[in-house]
């Protein structure tokens, strides 16, 4: 089995260095290369799913985490592979390349059980994020910069931990360590760990890379990395961290769910004010992460495997959302939710899919988001039980975060798909994207569907139960009678609805009372949350927001700046003062010498 | 359970809160009606305007999307008559094997199905409406949640049988402070998911002409119609069930609904409509300020 896994990390690894060498105008070659290994890995792991034996050596582990995870990390592979085959990109051979490099250390990462090996492929994976980012133009550069400091930053801090961790218990596999947390260095160790998980995964305060790069990377690096692989390895990571290597302690997890509902409710609230699709899309893929962070941190078995779905099907349905934006962008060659509109009629198929990934992410069931939030908001309450309140706390920040999303993708919804047409839309004639790109974003909707209706059949029993025995299995039979009422309902509703449909119909132009619907009258949607936005509390919160003081990155910047203004006086970049300096102080080292 | 069991609670949530809608409906008609000191509409109206509707010709405005303007009625109509199901359940299936939070969800997609419908009628008239649905969605469902949340903190369990089986026992919800305060809030919060005055700013029939409604006609609008009836009759239901101990004896469970619905009833025809700005204030100050206290309140005992 070893072997075996060499060739998994090795094979997508050379192929990805191959496509790098390959000159860019061979672009079926490389799209064939992404592809075709991406298939063939993601076969292997859907073949061998329960197949595969336990391993835990020196340097690899493989138990259910990780095959959960390899499945996740080759399947979105396949999936972005599958999305870019018309992808127009310069530079397509760094985009395959770097591709397939990660999702090599992808696997490596999740397979990994020497920390320092994961080390590596956690390093490696923040060069290729920095390397496809910049794939979007010169304007992607300075969003690039501040990804690869962030992201860079945070794993000098998971070095930090594993010294930390070396310092206490002398070993370096993760299945060997059981550290309690009980004096200041473990606290320091576990926060190192939890820093870089939240930094990959997104969760705030280290979340500002995410929204920086929306605009200006392409959509799919948006919908590979930070939509679902690092979601993936991030809250794997957390899991890791919080199920393996450190035991339950009460300050640190509270300090976890505080973050977490933190993180749901600001993230949402910066998300409905936002005017650019894939923006709005970014800030939900961090405020997503507090629910992750939420069910982890409930310590207890529903709460956690309801982190984990959650973890799974965010990076489907937030994969799925981006890829649409993608279309939408690729044909209008705008995501400015003020210029769209109308797009439903001239694009059904990747409208329907949007649909589906936006009621997901909502949590409306039965679609998948609703069952894993169901699940995290049944570990909240079963860690209350302890008589600790602030569960009562967070519960109600999961919730309204729901409620807040769900409104702020129905906006999306109306000023893209629906209402009306902005006049440059009118212009273009617009058709439906290519095969290849509704293609995928309509399997993951479908996903979305299917995770949702056979919630036990499939992910639960396939993927999480072998992960964690569920103690209270009678709570996720609760949902067994309203899924089938639901299930039942839709079937009802779909045979008797044929009966009822109008058989006199008029076709006539909307009623506005009268007058003619001019281009100026048009509601695009943007403007909807313009209310929240004025309340006198949210708006100091909002300005704020916006001059960035939120924002870690931009905060640690100004300090650093601050305090080395006196050393830029010095370095005035000038050839001629250096050589005074330097003469002058081979001068006075000379002097001192020959006294000497 | 069987299959043939959900189908029939399925029909039977069609049917009990179908007629139990349109007479609930007829209510507050008849009620509203004498408050003005008119005579009001005979008990069986709102039967025959369904009727009357479904016979008429169906307008499709030319930029609509068809597949949702067609669709969101059925949509609406599924979960509304899927949430009176799933109450259903918890009356003639002990225990009643659903929670709370499934019950959140579920009445958040009328508010959908109403903001879609506008959405894909292309009218500038019904974005207006639909804009205002999804603020109204977003000022009540915090109060609501709030209020709802606050039996389960009482009893450490969001499981409907759990908190039924307590009533039970000890003594109904709204015998406590908490349970009083929150059943206030809650029932203010729920007018607003109904869309009755004063938050009936998505419709507004004076000032956006029905708003999201306003290309809907013939069938389509009689599903809508219906939609509305059996919401209120659910919403009622629920009420009932969570914050006054159910219906174990039918007369008094009877009894209690017709004071719930007096009050929504009395609550609509006492107030002006507010704006969207205001309900959003109203709601995520006070009502949100009480809910908190209820909260506070029933962690502490009370």
């Amino acid at each position: 089995m070893d072997i075996m896994v060499y060739y998994f990390i090795g094979i997508p690894f050379i192929a990805g260095l191959f496509c790098l060498l390959l000159p860019d105008k061979w672009k079926t070659l490389m799209w064939a290369i992404a592809f075709d290994v991406c298939l063939v890995l993601f076969g292997y792991f859907v073949y061998f799913f329960d197949k595969i034996p336990a391993l835990t050596g020196n340097l690899f582990v493989w138990d259910g985490l990780t095959n959960f995870t390899l499945l996740g990390v080759s399947f979105f592979g396949l999936i972005i592979s599958l999305y870019s085959y018309n992808l127009t990109i310069d530079f397509l051979n760094r985009y395959y390349g770097f591709l397939l490099l990660t999702v090599a250390s992808g696997i490596g990462v999740s397979v990994s059980n020497n920390l320092l090996l994961m080390a590596v492929f956690w390093g490696i994976l923040a060069i290729t994020l920095y390397m496809m980012i910049n794939l979007g133009g010169s304007d992607a550069a300075y969003p690039a910069k501040k990804t690869f400091i962030m992201v860079g930053g945070s794993d000098s801090f998971l070095i930090l931990g594993i010294a930390i961790v070396w310092v206490l218990t002398g070993v370096l596999n993760i299945t060997e360590m059981h550290i309690e947390i009980d004096r200041a260095l473990a606290a320091c160790g576990f926060l190192s760990f939890v820093i870089a998980a939240f930094t990959k995964a997104g969760a705030m305060p280290f979340h500002s890379w995410i929204p920086e790069i929306a605009e200006n990377a392409p959509v799919s690096v948006m919908a590979f990395l930070p939509a679902s692989i690092d979601k993936l390895l991030g809250i794997y990571l957390l899991a890791r961290v919080c199920l393996n290597m450190f035991s339950y302690h009460e300050t640190m997890w509270f300090l976890l769910r505080l973050v977490g509902a933190l993180t749901i409710v600001c993230a949402v609230f910066m998300a409905l004010i936002q005017h650019n699709m894939k923006k709005l899309l970014a800030y939900h893929a961090v405020s997503q992460v507090g629910y992750m962070v939420l069910g982890i941190a409930s310590a207890n078995s529903v709460g956690v495997v309801g982190g984990l779905f959650h973890m799974l099907n965010h990076a489907i349905y937030k994969c799925c959302l981006f890829l649409g934006a993608g279309s939408v962008e690729e044909k209008t060659k705008t995501t400015d939710l003020d210029q769209l509109g109308g797009l439903a009629g001239m694009m059904p198929i990747t409208f329907v899919s949007f649909l589906f990934a936006s009621f997901a992410i909502s949590g409306i069931p039965p679609f998948n988001g609703f069952f894993s939030k169901w699940m995290i908001y049944q570990g909240l309450v079963e860690a209350g039980k302890s008589g600790e309140p602030s569960w009562i706390l967070w519960i109600v920040m999961a919730l309204i975060g729901s409620g807040l999303t769900l409104a702020s993708f129905m906006k999306i919804i109306h000023a893209v798909f629906l209402g009306q047409k902005s006049a440059s839309i009118e212009k273009k004639d617009i058709k439906e994207v290519h095969w290849t790109m509704f293609v995928p974003a309509t399997i993951l909707s479908l996903l979305c569907l299917c995770f949702g209706l056979f919630y036990f059949q499939i992910p639960l029993s396939k993927f999480f139960l072998p992960i964690m025995r569920i103690d209270n299995m009678e709570y996720i039979l609760n949902l067994e009678l309203p899924l089938l009422l639901i299930i039942a309902g839709i079937i009802l509703g779909f045979v008797i609805y044929p009966m009822f449909m109008p058989r006199k119909r008029r076709i006539a132009p909307v009623f506005i009372g009268g007058e003619k619907q001019e281009e100026e009258m048009r509601i695009s949607g943007t403007e909807f949350y313009n209310v929240i936005r004025d309340t006198r509390f949210l708006k100091t919160m909002y300005v704020a927001a916006e001059k960035k003081i939120t924002d870690l990155y931009e905060v640690l910047k100004s300090t650093v700046l601050y305090f080395t203004e006196g050393f830029r006086v010095i370095h005035t970049g000038i050839l001629g003062t250096y050589l005074t300096w330097i003469l002058f102080g081979t001068l006075v080292f000379l002097y001192i010498f020959i006294r000497w | 359970m069987d299959i043939i069991k959900i189908f029939l609670l399925i029909l039977g949530s069609f049917v009990i809160f179908g007629i139990s809608g349109m007479i609930s409906g007829w209510l507050d008609r008849k009620i509203t009606a004498r408050l003005q000191w008119r005579i009001g509409p005979p008990w069986w109206q709102n039967f025959a305007d369904f009727l009357k509707l479904t016979g008429k010709e169906t307008v499709i405005p030319d930029r609509a999307n068809e597949f949702l303007f067609f669709l969101s009625p059925a949509i609406g109509i599924i979960s509304v008559v899927i949430t009176g199901a799933v109450l259903l359940s918890g009356i003639f299936y002990k225990p009643a094997r659903w929670d709370l939070f499934i019950f959140i969800y579920l009445m958040m997609i009328p508010s959908i199905t109403i903001f879609l419908a506008g959405a894909a009628s292309g009218n500038v008239l019904a974005s207006v409406g639909a804009g205002r649905e999804l603020r109204l969605l977003l000022s009540y469902e915090l109060p609501f949640i709030l209020a709802l949340l606050v039996p389960v903190v009482k009893y450490h369990s969001a499981q409907i049988s759990e908190i039924m089986n307590y009533q039970m026992m000890y003594k109904i919800n709204v015998g406590y402070i908490s349970g009083l305060i929150a059943f206030i809030v809650g029932l203010l919060a729920f007018q607003g998911k109904l869309g009755y005055v004063p938050f009936d700013v998505s419709e507004a029939e004076t000032e956006i002409a029905g708003g999201t409604f306003v290309e809907y006609s013939g069938v389509l609008l009689a599903m809508f119609k219906l939609t509305k009836w059996i919401l209120l009759s659910v919403g009622v239901t629920f009420f009932v069930i969570y914050f006054l101990g159910g219906f174990h004896n039918l007369i008094t469970g009877i009894l209690k609904y017709l004071l719930v619905l007096l009050l929504i009833v009395l609550i609509k025809n006492t107030n002006p409509r507010l704006r969207t700005d205001q309900i959003l204030r109203f709601s995520w100050g006070w009502l949100t300020i009480l809910g908190f206290f209820a909260l506070i309140l029933s962690l502490a005992g009370f």
